[in-house]
C-alpha cells in the first residue's frame, strides 16, 4: 500500500518514527507498504518508490530533506503519488475545518483511503464525508479526534456491537482539565493556572478555545454523529467555557464531595458545560488526562480513561492505519 | 409509576394475598406493605399496599380487577419519589438576591461562599420528585441565563 502523509507537525514526526520503530508490524500486515510522500505548508517530499524513512527523520525538518519540493501543495502531491491511504494532520480549523476538509475529500473522491487526527473537517462535515467514502468504497478512520490515545471509537465499533449508546460523558479537553485539576488540588484560582498551562505548552496559540469550551464541542459533535447517529451540527452545541470558574467555587464543591470539569454531554441534546462532577466517579480524572463514560443497554455503564493528546495519540493513528491495511489485504 | 393502595380487608386469613394477586399479574413490584393490626377487634384492617408499576395504564386495570373481586379499595395515590438535587451557581449577585431568585424554587439547604473577588458563589440543595427534576434543571437554567450567572448542574 502507498501511504502519503500531510501535515508534518507533531504528529506527523512522531508518526513516522513509530512507522519506523514499528516496521517489522507493519510489514507483516502488509508487505508493500510504502510511504510515498509527506507534505507540510510550505511543500513536499515525494518518491514513487518509497521515502527512506530514517532519511526524512535525520534531516532535521522536512524542509531540509534533500528531495523536498519547496512551494509545492498537498493537493499537488496526491495528485501525484494517487496513494491508497492518506494520513492528514494538518491544524485543526474549527471555523470551517480547512485545508483539512479539502485534502481529505480530495483524497476519499480519488479513492484514496483516510486516517485522521484533525478533528476540523469531522466536526463541519461528518456525514458528507462518510457519504464520499462510501461512494468510493473506502475507509475513513479518525480515531485520534476525540480523546487522543483513548480508542473509543474502535471499542464501540468492534466490542459493542449489539449495543445501543444512550448518553455519554465526556472530560475530553486536556488543557481545561488540567487547569480545573490545578485549582481543586492546589486551592489556585483560575488565572494562576491558567499561566501555568500555558507556560507548560498545554494551551493552543488561541487559548479561548480551549477555554469556552469550543475544542471540546467539536469532539461532542463527532461523538455525536459516530456513535450516536444524531445529524448533529457544532451550531446546536449549547456550549461553555470554565472561564468564571472561581477558586471559592471548586473549595464549596469540594466541600461535598465534588470537583468541577468541563464536561461534553451527549444524549437527547449535545452540551458542553462546566459540571459537579462526584470525585468518586468514574469519570472524574485529573490533570491532562481524558475519559469517556459510556451507557448503553446491554453493557450498562462503561468508562474509558487515557491520553487525550501527546505523542501517545500516535497509538490511535497506528491503529487506524493497521485497520485499513488489514481491511485491504482481504 | 408508583401507587399506594389502600384497602379494607376483612380480619380473615388469606385476605391480603387475595388482593395482592392481581397487582402481581399486571406485573406491580409490590414494595411494601402497611398492616395497621392496632385496631384489634374490628371487622376490617387497614391495609396500604405500595407498588410500582412500569405503566400507568396499568393501576386502572388492577383497580377494575379489585373491584370485581369484591376488595373495597379506600384509597389510591401516586406515589411521588423525592429526590435531591446539588446545583451551584457563580454570579455576580449579593447573598439576598440570591434568595430572591431561588425563592420558588424547592430549596432544602444553601451554603454560600466567601467571596473574594465580584463574583459569589452559592450550593444549593433542592428536593423534586424524580419527574420534575428536568422542569426544575429548566426553570434554574433560564433564572442563571437572564442574570448571566454560571450554573453547575450535576452530571447525575
Ligand atoms: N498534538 C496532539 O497531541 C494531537 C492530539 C489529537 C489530535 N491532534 C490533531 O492532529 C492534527 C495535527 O496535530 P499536530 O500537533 O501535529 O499539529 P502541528 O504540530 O501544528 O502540525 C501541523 C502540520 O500541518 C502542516 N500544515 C499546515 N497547513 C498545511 C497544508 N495546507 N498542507 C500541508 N501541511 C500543512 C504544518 O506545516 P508547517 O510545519 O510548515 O507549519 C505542520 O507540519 C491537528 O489537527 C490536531 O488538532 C493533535
Amino acid at each position: 500500500m502507498d501511504v502519503a502523509i500531510v501535515g508534518y507537525g507533531f504528529l506527523g514526526r512522531n508518526l513516522l518514527t513509530s512507522v519506523a520503530e514499528k516496521w517489522g508490524t507493519i510489514k507483516a500486515v502488509d508487505p508493500h507498504f510504502r510511504l510515498v510522500g509527506v507534505s507540510n505548508s510550505t511543500g513536499y517530499a515525494f518518491s514513487p518508490e518509497g521515502l527512506p524513512l530514517q532519511g526524512v527523520l535525520d534531516s532535521g525538518g522536512l524542509d531540509h530533506y534533500s528531495g523536498f519540493t519547496l512551494g509545492g501543495t498537498s493537493l499537488e502531491l496526491l495528485d501525484k503519488c494517487s496513494p491508497d491511504l492518506v494520513v492528514e494532520l494538518t491544524p485543526t480549523n474549527i471555523v470551517d475545518g480547512e485545508p483539512g476538509l479539502t485534502h481529505i475529500q480530495h483524497s476519499l473522491r480519488m479513492g484514496s483511503h483516510v486516517v485522521t487526527a484533525n478533528k476540523g473537517p469531522l466536526a463541519h462535515a461528518y456525514w458528507e464525508l462518510n457519504a464520499e467514502a462510501q461512494k468510493h468504497g473506502v475507509m475513513l478512520l479518525y480515531e485520534a479526534t476525540v480523546a487522543g490515545a483513548v480508542p473509543l471509537f474502535s471499542f464501540v465499533r468492534e466490542c459493542l456491537q449489539a449495543d445501543r449508546i444512550t448518553r455519554m460523558l465526556g472530560i475530553l479537553n486536556g488543557t481545561t482539565n488540567y487547569i480545573l485539576t490545578r485549582m481543586h488540588f492546589e486551592e489556585i484560582g483560575f488565572e494562576a493556572a491558567l499561566k501555568e498551562a500555558k507556560e507548560r505548552g498545554l494551551t493552543e496559540r488561541d487559548p479561548s478555545i480551549d477555554i469556552g469550551g469550543h475544542d471540546a464541542a467539536c469532539k461532542a459533535v463527532i461523538l455525536a454523529n459516530a456513535i450516536m447517529g444524531k445529524r448533529v451540527k457544532l451550531r446546536d452545541v449549547k456550549t461553555r467555557g470554565i472561564e468564571t470558574i472561581t477558586a471559592e467555587a471548586i473549595r464549596l464543591a469540594k466541600r461535598s464531595g465534588y470537583t468541577i470539569k468541563l464536561v461534553a454531554t451527549v444524549a437527547d441534546t449535545v452540551e458542553v458545560a462546566p459540571r459537579l462532577v462526584p470525585v468518586n466517579h468514574p469519570l472524574c480524572v485529573h490533570g491532562t488526562l481524558n475519559s469517556v463514560y459510556l451507557e448503553s443497554d446491554l453493557a450498562g455503564e462503561l468508562t474509558l480513561v487515557g491520553h487525550g493528546a501527546g505523542k501517545q495519540t500516535v497509538s490511535a493513528i497506528m491503529n487506524d492505519i493497521i485497520t485499513v491495511l488489514k481491511h485491504t489485504s482481504h | 409509576m408508583r401507587y399506594s393502595l389502600t384497602f379494607a380487608l376483612p380480619d380473615t386469613p388469606g385476605q391480603l394475598l387475595r388482593v395482592l394477586e392481581p397487582i402481581a399479574k399486571m406485573g406491580g413490584n409490590i414494595v411494601s406493605i402497611i398492616h395497621d393490626r392496632d385496631r384489634v377487634g374490628d371487622v376490617y384492617v387497614p391495609v396500604s399496599v405500595v407498588a410500582e408499576f412500569p405503566d400507568t395504564l396499568l393501576i386502572s386495570a388492577v383497580l377494575d380487577e379489585l373491584r370485581k373481586m369484591g376488595a373495597e379499595v379506600l384509597e389510591v395515590k401516586e406515589v411521588f419519589r423525592k429526590s435531591s438535587l446539588t446545583v451551584m451557581i457563580i454570579g455576580d449577585a449579593s447573598i439576598s438576591e440570591f434568595f430572591d431568585y431561588l425563592d420558588t424554587l424547592s430549596v432544602s439547604r444553601m451554603e454560600v461562599s466567601g467571596s473574594s473577588s465580584k463574583q459569589r458563589c452559592v450550593k444549593v440543595d433542592l428536593e423534586a420528585s424524580e419527574r420534575e427534576v428536568g422542569n426544575l434543571l429548566k426553570r434554574l437554567e433560564e433564572m442563571c441565563d437572564s442574570h448571566g450567572f454560571t450554573l453547575l448542574k450535576p452530571i447525575l
